[in-house]
């Protein structure tokens, strides 16, 4: 028996209704997909149609359990939605449980269907929904995401030596660069997905609908992000904070050469919240 | 072979959501199983969080990922990885499941049953081996539940003997999965026992499943079924076992009395076991 080839059939009976429904009608179409021999291909086709059935829902019990743990209150909204439970049908249909990079079981799970409800999805599933699912899968992902909590620790020591220098010389900064660490992500939504996860998603969706922007912090000392609203000007302004564009560039973008104040003001909040990382050496020779 | 393992006596899957009822009868519970997924390749949070709970209870992980009977290599970055798991919690021994749950790059997230050939067994018990030698623990295969049954070369008893046969790696005998393949297969479940390598069952697990479509469920969502524990009574009769463990995954009890009855229920078959030798 060639294990890989079996494994890898079966496996694809588990999670495509599809190649269930070819090894009852067509097998041969199965066998040379798979190269089986014929006792592999006898071997599969013996098994009882029901317990086919019956492991590929086991199969489908997990994930949808493994999203709701990922997506809670995007999964409670789809629960609510008056198809949501077709929209989830057709979610596990079609995006079967390929191996994603992350080797996590919720963040791979939560990773998939926002690229379906961004993708495929897109026409079914609510655009608050959307929403939702995206903001949740980036706080997951900051959860979990061990450069995020290293980065944090040390962003929060090179922080104190910037706010020195914003006190003793404010001017220096607008030749430094600065970047968003690692465990920092700025996200942007049609939707109010901080009022909404907090309302358990309960409320009229029309009341939450506005523009909303978003940066959400994981600190060294929980796992649970930060999440501080901003408004559209410092997220363009955080946006642009690529390590290598000068603050004097960024505010000529930003705030259209105005005075480079209102930079100084967000760059100090940075700062103080540990948002930035260590600017490139260079930095602290810039006058 | 497992002489010098200590004897951890009666514990309980971690999962969070029984947190509060493990501390709440902390004199019920005698060791703890953690899932190794959730401490390895994973924050610092998390790895201080299996220090804090080896702080309370003796702590064995217990895999779900490890995919063994995928063809191939076992990952050596996860054997690594869980290697220094067991050494940063001072795991007697670690466990995973005799089965696959990833082939041809889909991640089934579910244990699957292997076709059972005895150059599978082969390849399995080789590659157990090496997972044991590079952990430093005895490491321990489970027998798994499945509702589909494909025509094979050897019987799933046999199978686990011939793998344990080829490798001195120990045996985790999943005792509602024995129930539940007796069940749905038609096979006595007492004498599955008498086929297997008994000596070498070093700990056991027990949960309660449920009906559906005619068939029984391994949900671990119920409480144990009577002939489970009667499973366990036999099995200590002729297994050295060192741990007894309750699993419960869903539909989890609204206090801790059903658990702690499991609990102790548990410790007194083992009592009474080790009164009769």
């Amino acid at each position: 028996m060639n294990v890989r080839n079996f494994e890898e059939a079966y496996a694809n009976l588990l999670v495509s209704d599809d190649a269930r429904e070819t090894l009852a009608t067509e097998p041969e179409k199965i066998r040379r997909q798979f190269s089986l021999t014929d006792a592999e291909l006898r071997a599969l086709r013996s098994v009882d149609r029901s317990r086919l059935e019956l492991s590929a829902d086991t199969v489908k019990g997990v994930r949808v359990r493994v999203l709701q743990r990922a997506l809670p209150e995007a999964t409670r909204a789809l629960a609510r939605w008056a198809t949501g439970d077709e929209v989830l049908d057709s979610y596990l249909r079609h995006c079967p449980p390929f191996r994603e990079a992350s080797p996590n079981r919720l963040l791979a799970e939560a990773a998939r269907f926002v690229r379906f409800a961004g993708g495929d999805g897109r026409d079914h599933v609510p655009a608050y929904i959307r929403d939702v699912a995206t903001y949740e899968e980036l706080r997951l992902r900051l959860a979990y995401d061990r450069r995020a909590g290293d980065a944090a620790r040390a962003c929060q020591t090179e922080a104190a030596g910037w706010l020195e220098t914003l006190v003793t010389d404010p001017a220096r900064l607008v030749g430094a660069s600065f970047a968003l660490g690692t465990h920092v992500a700025l996200a942007a939504f049609d939707h109010d997905v901080v009022a909404i996860t907090s309302n358990g998603a309960r409320d009229l969706v029309e009341q939450h609908r506005r523009p909303t922007w978003l940066i959400l912090k994981r600190s060294h000392e929980r796992m649970t992000p930060f999440v501080y609203r901003i408004g559209e000007v410092p997220y363009e302004f955080f946006r642009r904070l690529n390590g290598t564009t000068r603050l004097r560039q960024i505010c000529s973008d930003v705030f259209e050469g105005g005075p480079p104040e209102r930079a100084i003001g967000l760059v100090r909040m940075g700062l103080e919240h540990a948002l930035l990382v260590i600017p490139s050496s260079s930095n602290h020779h810039q006058s | 072979m497992f002489a010098n393992l200590p004897s951890l006596g009666v514990g309980i899957g971690y999962r969070s959501e029984l947190a509060r009822d493990i501390f709440d009868s902390a004199d019920h519970v005698d060791w703890l199983e953690l899932v190794t997924e959730h401490y390895i390749q994973c924050t610092s949070e998390r790895l201080d969080h299996a220090r804090w709970l080896r702080e309370h209870f003796p702590v064995v992980p217990h895999g779900i990922e490890m995919s063994i009977g995928t063809d191939g290599e076992v990952d050596s970055a996860y054997v690594d990885a869980l290697a220094e798991f067991v050494a940063l919690v001072d795991a007697p021994w670690c466990s995973d499941h005799l089965c696959f749950t990833r082939a041809g790059g889909i991640a089934l997230g579910q244990l699957t049953p292997l076709p059972r050939t005895v150059e599978l067994a082969a390849t399995i018990a080789r590659k157990a081996q090496c997972v044991q030698d590079r952990v430093g623990v005895p490491f321990l295969l489970e027998n798994i539940s499945y509702y589909v049954d494909f025509p094979s070369e050897l019987t799933e008893a046999q199978f686990i003997t011939e793998v344990m046969e080829r490798c001195s790696c120990g045996l985790l005998l999943d005792l509602t999965n024995v129930h539940t393949n007796a069940v749905n297969h038609g096979f006595s479940a007492l004498e599955f026992l008498t086929v297997l390598p008994m000596e070498r069952v070093v700990q056991v697990h027990l949960a309660g499943g449920h009906w559906e479509q005619g068939t029984l469920l391994d949900s671990h969502s119920h409480a144990v079924p009577e002939d489970v524990w009667q499973l366990l009574a036999r099995t200590l009769e002729l297994a050295p076992l060192r741990g007894i463990l309750i699993e419960r995954d869903d539909n989890f009890p609204a206090d801790a009395s059903e658990l702690v009855g499991e609990l102790d229920r548990a410790r007194s078959i083992l009592s009474a076991a080790a009164g009769a030798r």
